[in-house]
């Protein structure tokens, strides 16, 4: 599967993007050229250049190096958070579309409302009610992400369970939780990977968006959305404080996007070529 | 059409009683006392206790929610407790601006977004297609924050063409830059939904005989083709407009412009409860009418909808 991921040419660009985004994650300290909170107001907003790549913020410190660092907090809160929705999401959506009547009829209801509201306001109310945190944002993205996965699943186990195999096992008197989780569950994988790779490329969106407007990882941490804004009172005269972070959260989602997307069309091919969204 | 029409609607009613029961018991978690911060320094115990008795805060928890649910029902969304104003009457006001903006976006995203796709489809792996497909899939990763901090550079600030920020008293120049900010990820997906509709229905039996049957090509595209792909392109279009409508929290935010999603976030950074409680429900109100006016738009047009109810996946 991978081999034909890769076969396919935006699929290996999204492929190498991710990888070197995860890599910034993984071994910030190790490839990040400064100390992200190092402050130096001699070097203080100095524009891009050998010494400084991506040139230095108000308060000296090495843009490029607290890029680097921000792209753990966006892989932090991105993969936590799509986790999070994911276990939430495929549970009840197992529930939902295996049981039926009136489990499914709860769920799916549920899933309206929580799709009825507009999301990033859904959050901000979330993160205002519990104060700005990295952890706070996670667990909230994760939350209000469960409905979009239940559905998926809801719609893929109402597709199969009517199939042979599983009419199979429950006439042998296979038990519920077995035929949920060792039947149903491997046959939602796809979608499942689907869900995952497209989620994370949102979920990237979503944290910086969150700390742009002061919601997510709070200062001095580099978060990428928390960089952009603070750069936005030095635009006239300092526009890579801006411009820099904007460039690193578009080029680590487009990865992203280009990575779902190809792992779209190898599992699902219905649904090719419509780009990430889901 | 009637009876689906019933069925839709009798469905609105639990999830409008669901959202209100999520608004007010989401809000009701936010930490600090309201009425702390609406007398401010110079307050006394007799002021306090008068506002309590008067907003119900000094009530068990459910019979608030009663005070609420019927206040809704009667469009009463309370007082803010920031400007003592009303919150359904500011909410009204601050909603045409929105409204503004993303009619705006959505008229962008459809004229440009349709014609790139259509293009697409016609130049089907030519490098226009791939160009094209290209700048979608980069736009659709586009921050909007960040595409607005971008223009904003570029237009006003290099360029000196349009204002940064502001209403201007509603004139076109100052619309230019939020709406296609704003506009941004669904022309793109709009314009990527419809090529690849597009290339789907040019496989399909009709379309092979009309070109068998001499259909000139630009009017195959259009008349024949174009029009069968319109459904998923209706849909994608109708969401993003809901979602628009209710509260476009960001560019309203970098543009300073006065509509609803700023008015919120405003209240919600103020912890102005009945603000927020009253400019949440409505715009989740105005999303689910939206998605339904769409569904129901897509029943019309496509009559096999009716038979069956949709297994919604999303688009």
């Amino acid at each position: 599967m991978l081999r034909q991921v890769l076969a396919q040419k935006s699929g290996m660009l999204g492929a190498v993007i991710v990888a070197i985004v995860l890599l910034c994650a993984l071994v910030a300290p190790v490839i990040a050229p400064y100390d992200p909170y190092a402050i130096n107001m001699e070097e203080a907003l100095q524009p891009p250049s050998g010494a400084h790549p991506m040139g230095t913020d108000v308060f000296g410190r090495d843009v490029m190096s607290r890029l680097i660092f921000g792209a753990r907090i966006s892989m932090q809160v991105s993969v936590l958070s799509r986790l999070l929705s994911i276990v939430l999401g495929t549970l009840l959506g197992l529930v939902a579309g295996y049981f039926s009547g009136r489990w499914d009829n709860l769920i799916m209801r549920l899933a309206d409302i929580t799709l009825a509201y507009p999301a990033l306001l859904l959050l901000i109310a979330v993160i205002a009610a519990v104060g700005p945190s990295q952890g706070a944002l996670i667990i909230s993205l994760g939350v209000v992400g469960w409905a979009g996965v239940a559905r998926i699943i809801r719609a893929q186990v109402l597709s199969i369970k009517e199939r042979e195999f599983v009419m199979a096992v429950t006439s042998l008197g296979g038990r519920h939780g077995g035929i949920l989780f060792r039947h149903l569950l491997p046959n939602c994988l796809s979608q499942l990977i689907i869900v995952f790779s497209m989620g994370l490329g949102m979920g990237i969106m979503a944290e910086s968006s969150m700390s742009f407007l002061g919601l997510g990882a709070q200062p001095p941490l580099p978060s990428w959305g928390s960089m952009i804004s603070s750069g936005l009172d030095y635009l006239r005269g300092a526009p890579w404080l801006s411009l820099a972070p904007g460039i690193g959260i578009t080029l680590a989602v487009l990865g992203f996007n280009l990575l779902g997307d190809a792992f779209r069309d190898v599992l699902d091919p219905k649904l090719a070529n419509t780009g990430p969204r889901g | 059409m009637l009876s689906y029409l019933l069925k839709r609607l009798l469905l609105f009613v639990p999830i409008l009683i669901g959202v209100a029961t999520v608004t007010f018991f989401l809000v009701y978690v936010l930490p600090g006392d309201p009425v702390l911060s609406m007398v401010g320094e110079r307050y006394d115990q007799e002021t306090i206790d008068r506002l309590r008795k008067e907003m119900h805060l000094d009530e068990p928890l459910v019979v608030q929610y009663g005070y609420f649910i019927a206040g809704l029902a009667r469009l009463d969304f309370g007082v803010s407790y920031v400007t003592g104003e009303p919150v359904w009457e500011s909410v009204q006001k601050r909603f045409p601006f929105t409204f503004r903006l993303a009619l705006c976006a959505m008229i962008i995203s459809v004229v440009i977004g349709v014609s790139v796709g259509v293009l697409a489809a016609w130049k089907w792996r030519t490098p226009f297609d791939y160009l094209t497909m290209g700048t979608t899939i980069v736009g659709i990763s586009m921050p909007v924050f960040w595409l607005g901090v971008l223009l904003i550079y570029l237009f006003s600030m290099k360029l000196g063409l349009l204002p940064a920020s502001g209403y201007g008293g509603g004139s076109i120049k100052h619309l230019i830059l939020p709406s296609f900010t704003l506009a941004q990820a669904s022309t793109a997906y709009v314009a990527r939904i419809t090529r690849s509709s597009m290339l789907d229905v040019v496989r399909e039996h009709y379309i092979q005989t009309a070109r068998a049957k001499g259909v000139s090509e630009s009017r195959m595209l259009f008349a024949h083709a174009l029009r069968n792909a319109l459904l998923p392109i209706i849909t994608v279009v109708g969401t993003d407009f809901g979602s628009y409508l209710s509260g476009a929290v960001l560019t309203e935010s970098i543009f300073a412009w006065p509509g609803l999603g700023r008015f919120t976030l405003d209240a919600i950074l103020k912890r102005d409860i009945p603000t927020i409680q009253g400019a949440v429900f409505f715009m989740a109100v105005v999303f689910m009418t939206v998605n339904l006016a769409v569904d129901l738009l897509y029943a019309w047009i496509d009559p096999r909808i009716k038979l069956q109810r949709r297994t919604a996946s999303g688009p």
